[in-house]
């Protein structure tokens, strides 16, 4: 029997061809029918297939893939810092009232601004600014996430054949990227300082207001009366919490190849995967009370190692064009694994993995 | 093809030259040449129509033209009626054959041109047989580019009085069809002026102003401020011109341009200024203000006063302009003959506290109504919506608009609606937050206090 696999196989061997796979995933090139490729088709029970063997002993295979069934629950718990708000140097959530450029010549500044109307009342003629210190909040949600692409590669062998049927092995890799937000909105209980400032007789701006340092302008008293406190209020913590979290995993397992067809083959296979989560868990909060904001952000990173198993069917088109060889394979993949934890100090990100399913397309080389 | 010119050049106007000479004898032909052009543009060719007649009074069995061009030029095209042509010693020489005596010949020669410059072809006529030769020199100008150079010079609106800061403004245009290469614009000071600045960088050369630039592509213009202080009173032209090298500019009548700038003296008046109110801080705007007041002691009105404070150390904010450094302020309407005036003066004092100031420090004059009428609402797109208009409890005016900070807007006012009469408030107030707050305090920033006045309405605009 001629060989031509050999060709084909050979330039797999060399690193830039299997950049040229990836490529070509997708490609459907044009080959002829797969010969017969065993010496005793007939036989009534499995045979081993020699260790030398060179006839369709292997596979590789490359495709798209898409995630399904993925989910991730956000929790917040606890108290936590703001750390926007700087009173001692003028900033608020709601106003600025700095240093201008005559040094607050006579007590007074140019430098100052503030964002509501409701800060200013016109009978005392004062401005008031919160400081925003910390929030206490306790809430969270879940959320799917479905459709998540990424892209697969395995590598497998035959150790038996019986007729048209082989068994084997086969190990695969997967990657794909995971990003899930949560926007949801949770109460919580702000600890805030308010400040006024005495704004004289003048015409105060009409909100907003941003004032420059240059000491031209609208001048109010630089120096702020702290009302008791700081106090207790309650309001809302919005904003977005996310994973982003490449979710890397590796399978091993056995696998039954039939060829119900000339063309046709089907693949089972299952066993045992092991995931690697990598990435961040994110925070971008807006932390609103009465009349001011605050905002609040950071990412914490992380990684996990989850560990499941899998089950698989494919089923692949053969082609076959002057001895080379390939099959467009479809591929439904059920992966079960734990779940994989990020954050820290009080915000919580969890992706749920327990219930992954993989759908998955692309080109195998039996060679 | 190309002409050398050097020693072959010499020979042939030696030739000529004694031609002239040999002519007085009798001239052996009669030679004309037509140019198709004496001016080309870049690579436009040029064409010489030649006709010899042959004078000699006998035949001739091989006269010759020899064409030789002072520049290189590149050989389009040479035809004749008669014989053949050929180069030598890099001349063109057309080599016609017999002529009978009384017989003509025609050549034509076509050559374009490869440098900007004067190209001269020597056209001389001969054969072994004549007595004497015939020449001629054509000459044409070849130009790098058609450009049409224009400058205006456009000086102040208001009246200028001897030491004012003012400022005049040059603009340089290319209205021809190609880029004219290494523009130069040489402005002339005329003495008694001092040059404050320029708004381009220049060469000085005596009391002239050389800027360099560059090259102006068709359709460019380039405006150039020039702001000076003229130092006596004088009726003084200000001169500018505009040219670059290799250019053909059918224009040239536009390529200078000059002004008369009268400057003039104080007239006499006799008005005094002295301080009418403590210096305070005024807490809506930032600033240090104070009334002065200036009385008419004479017996004569004066069209508008001017007001210049020396000596001092603090930026006078409503400042119109400065004289000898000193800035003023203005009062734009008539102070009758024993008549006075509150004008307030606004300062930046970072301290925000009064700082010394003496009646000495006050220095009135008569002058003449500045033009301070605004462009119309339709001539400026930047109009400014007001938030708020409101009278503040001393009964001036408020205005508040929202702005750019350090983006400078100007303050427009009117007693009707529809501005027909409408005024500047100067000086523009460049923005210092997100909103700005203008006070109508009345003079010199308005013509009279609001509370004087029966309607007041006001615009914005942001300066361009």
């Amino acid at each position: 029997m001629p060989k031509p696999k050999r060709q084909f196989a050979k330039c797999f061997r060399r690193p830039y061809a299997w950049g040229a796979v990836c490529c070509l995933a997708g490609f459907v090139p044009s080959a002829k029918a797969q010969p017969g490729i065993y010496n005793d088709a007939d036989s009534s029970k499995f045979v081993r297939i020699p260790s030398d063997a060179d006839d369709w002993t292997r596979h590789f295979r490359v495709g798209a893939l898409v995630g399904f069934n993925l989910s991730a629950d956000f929790k917040m718990q606890g108290g936590f810092g703001i750390s926007g708000n700087d009173p001692a140097n003028g900033i608020f959530a709601d106003g600025y009232v700095r240093t201008d450029q005559t040094g607050n010549a006579r007590g007074h500044t140019s430098y100052w601004g503030y964002n509501s109307a409701s800060q200013y009342d016109a009978v005392s003629h004062t401005l008031k600014m919160t400081a925003l210190s910390d929030f206490n909040a306790s809430g969270g949600g879940h959320d799917d996430k479905n459709a998540i692409p990424g892209f697969e590669l395995a590598y497998g062998g035959n150790l038996w054949y019986w007729k048209h049927a082989r068994v084997g092995w086969e190990l695969g890799f997967g990657l794909l990227s995971v990003n899930i937000s949560d926007n949801r909105t949770v109460d919580g209980t702000i600890t805030q300082s308010v400040y006024t400032f005495d704004t004289g007789n003048i015409d105060v701006p009409g909100a907003p207001y941003q004032g420059g340092s240059s000491g031209q302008g609208t001048l109010i008293s630089a120096t702020g009366n702290k009302l008791p406190g700081p106090t207790t209020t309650s309001g809302t913590v919005s904003g977005s919490h996310s994973l982003d979290v490449s979710l890397y995993t590796i399978r091993l397992g056995p696998s039954f190849y039939w060829d119900v067809t000339e063309r046709i083959g089907v693949s089972l296979g299952a066993g045992p995967a092991i995931g690697v989560a990598s990435g961040k868990y994110s925070y971008n909060e807006t932390i609103t009370t009465s009349g001011s904001s605050a905002h609040s952000y950071g990412k914490i990173d992380g990684a996990d190692v989850v560990y499941g198993g899998y089950v698989n069917a494919t089923v692949m088109y053969h082609f076959n064009d002057s001895g080379r060889n390939a099959d467009v394979y479809v591929s439904a993949q059920y992966m079960p694994m734990g779940n994989a934890g990020f954050g820290g100090g009080g915000r919580e990100g969890t992706l749920n993995l327990g219930g992954q399913i993989y759908l998955s397309a692309g080109l195998n080389w039996p060679f | 093809m190309k002409f050398p010119h050097k020693t072959q050049l010499w020979l042939l106007v030696l030739v000529a030259w004694l031609t002239q000479g040999l002519q007085a004898q009798g001239q052996s032909f009669g030679l004309s040449v037509q140019p198709s052009t004496n001016q080309v543009v870049g690579t436009n060719s040029i064409t010489y129509n030649i006709y010899l007649t042959n004078l000699a009074g006998y035949f001739l069995p091989s006269p010759a033209v020899t064409n030789s061009f002072s520049a290189q030029v590149t050989l389009a095209s040479a035809t004749s009626s008669q014989g053949s042509n050929y180069i030598a010693s890099g001349n063109l020489i057309f080599g016609l054959g017999p002529m009978t005596n009384g017989g003509t010949a025609t050549m034509t020669l076509t050559v374009i041109p490869i440098s900007s410059g004067v190209l001269t072809n020597t056209v001389v006529a001969g054969a072994l047989q004549a007595t004497n030769v015939a020449g001629t020199n054509v000459v044409t100008e070849i130009y790098s580019a058609d450009a049409e150079l224009g400058i205006r010079l456009a000086g102040p609106i208001q009246h200028i009085y001897a030491s004012d800061l003012t400022a005049y403004t040059i603009t340089v245009t290319n209205s021809g069809p190609d880029a004219a290469p290494d523009v130069l614009l040489t402005n002339t000071l005329p003495a008694s002026v001092l040059l404050i600045s320029a708004s381009k960088s220049y060469t000085a050369s005596g009391s002239s102003q050389l800027f360099d630039l560059g090259a102006m592509h068709s359709g460019d213009a380039i405006t150039v401020q020039i702001s000076i202080q003229p130092t006596n009173a004088n009726i003084l032209a200000f001169t500018a011109g505009i040219g670059a090298p290799g250019i053909l500019d059918a224009n040239l009548a536009n390529n200078t341009a000059s002004t008369n700038l009268l400057i003039s003296a104080y007239p006499a008046s006799q008005l005094i200024a002295f301080t009418n109110s403590a210096q305070t801080i005024n807490y809506q705007n930032g600033l240090m203000e104070q009334l002065v007041q200036v009385v008419n002691v004479g017996a004569n009105d004066v069209p508008a006063v001017r007001v210049v404070v020396s000596g001092l150390t603090n930026r006078l904010v409503n400042a119109v302009g400065t004289n000898n450094g000193n800035p003023f302020v203005v009062y734009p309407a008539t102070l009758a003959a024993g008549a006075k005036l509150d004008l307030l003066l606004q300062y930046i004092n970072n301290s925000r506290t009064p700082f010394p100031f003496t009646n000495g420090q006050l220095n009135p004059f008569a002058v003449t109504v500045p033009d301070w009428t605004p462009p119309a609402v339709s001539q400026t797109s930047t109009n400014v919506n007001l938030r708020r208009i409101i009278q503040l409890s001393d009964k001036r005016m408020l205005i508040e608009f929202p702005a750019t900070p350090g983006r400078a807007y100007t303050v427009v006012y009117s007693d009707n609606l529809a501005f027909t009469n409408a005024r500047i408030a100067p000086p523009s107030v460049v923005a210092p937050a997100n909103a700005v707050q203008w006070i109508d305090y009345g003079p010199p920033a308005t013509i009279s206090a609001v509370t004087n006045s029966p309607r007041r309405f006001y615009r914005v605009y942001q300066n361009p």
